[in-house]
């Protein structure tokens, strides 16, 4: 349940930042291998907004955190190695009774041979697709936070749409086929 | 691979913005073309495959990132900036981790949550708004290295930091005393009620969950010796 945020400096950054936690989530688990990491990047991301918030205001807050949050995956998760998500990250506790097994079973063996194979994309290609397919930012958008042309962008994300998609080929996967 | 992002039928589908005139082209060219319909088709798979990783953030993660804004910047109501921000190190998941950083916060002699805060307090709040772990770690908790092992368990549908010591944990400024004679004391944080007995056993325990509910519950904890 959401949190009511009224007044001072501490409720007007969580009024603003949390609305786009599921973005940033979203990028942080495509940059980095497992849920603790990805959580801990979140958190990184959001210590350094908080730090940067009086300064940025209201506006574009979604490609501001997308940005802090590619760049702290940069500074500090690339040096481990880029390596396959290991799980899903998906809790005991979120299992539904009713809900169908297989079906669970099969999308999360899907999901995460799609998290591998996105992993073998080249760091430009990866990450132009984890900030646009994933974060859903604009094309702009990220060609602001990465400071390259528009273009080097959209040429970026469609290479690595094509690889992934010949990745899963190999593996018979058949995602929107 | 060859690359067709620079053709003019995909940099206009890449684009996004294609009207009537342009989709009809588009659709000709297709035809007629095998390489930009191939170089289309594994663009919309690898979109989607992608786009299937989206998913909404643990909800345990939302109080975390909740939890640690108020753990580290200013009191509610007040509008000021934040003096300056804990290096994420001390923020990092796991046991060991949130240990050497609770120790790094110990030493720097104060918390970002408030001027003279306790070490011990930062501490466990800190722990709290950390990735949860079941196994007791041993920590140094302040500056006067008191002995201390930190856990997480889960209580009416939240993290509960459990903090025990041999020596009694020391009441931090604006507790409540509970009592006179034992020095159980309760204590606030934002959103987050500190518990402590300190007899039988030397417990302090933190949590979201409400005071009438964490009061009973770590007095039971600390009834036992672990």
């Amino acid at each position: 349940m959401m949190p009511i945020f009224e007044g001072g400096f501490n409720e007007q950054f969580l009024a603003a930042t949390l609305p786009h936690l599921d973005a940033v989530w979203g990028i942080a688990r495509g940059f980095v291998r497992d849920q603790s990491s990805a959580e801990d990047l979140v958190q990184d991301t959001y210590l350094l907004a908080y730090r940067s918030f009086a300064d940025q205001g209201s506006g574009q807050m979604r490609s501001w955190l997308a940005t802090i949050c590619l760049n702290v995956a940069r500074s500090q998760y690339r040096a481990n190695g880029r390596r396959p998500r290991e799980d899903l990250g998906i809790e005991m506790g979120d299992f539904v009774a009713d809900h169908d097994a297989a079906a669970l079973a099969l999308a999360r063996v899907e999901r995460s041979a799609v998290a591998a194979a996105l992993a073998e994309l080249p760091d430009e290609q990866r990450e132009a697709v984890v900030l646009v397919d994933i974060g859903g930012l604009s094309a702009r958008e990220v060609a602001e936070a990465m400071s390259v042309p528009r273009g080097t962008i959209l040429s970026r994300v469609h290479r690595g749409r094509r690889r992934l998609a010949r990745i899963l080929d190999r593996q018979g996967l058949d995602h929107g086929r | 691979m060859a690359d067709n992002a620079s053709h003019p039928v995909l940099a206009t589908l890449l684009d996004g913005g294609t009207d009537d005139r342009e989709r009809a082209e588009l659709e000709r060219h297709l035809l007629a073309c095998d390489a930009c319909w191939e170089a289309v088709r594994d663009d919309r798979r690898g979109r989607l495959a992608a786009e299937d990783l989206r998913e909404t953030a643990p909800a345990a993660l939302r109080d975390r990132v909740v939890l640690v804004t108020e753990a580290c910047g200013p009191s509610r109501g007040r509008s000021r900036r934040p003096r300056r921000r804990i290096a994420p190190v001390a923020m990092c998941a796991g046991a060991a981790l949130a240990a050497v950083g609770a120790l790094s916060l110990g030493q720097q002699g104060g918390s970002q949550a408030r001027s003279g805060e306790k070490p011990t307090i930062v501490s466990v709040v800190t722990r709290l708004a950390s990735s949860p772990t079941a196994h007791p770690v041993p920590a140094l908790l302040n500056e006067t290295k008191q002995q201390a092992s930190m856990s997480t368990t889960r209580s009416y549908g939240s993290s509960v930091v459990v903090a025990r010591s041999p020596t009694p944990f020391a009441m931090p400024a604006g507790a409540v005393p509970m009592t006179s004679a034992t020095s159980p004391w309760v204590a606030r944080r934002g959103r987050v009620t500190l518990v402590c007995f300190n007899v039988p056993h030397p417990i302090l325990v933190a949590s979201v969950i409400p005071p009438d509910r964490l009061i009973p519950l770590a007095r039971q904890l600390g009834a036992h010796r672990p």
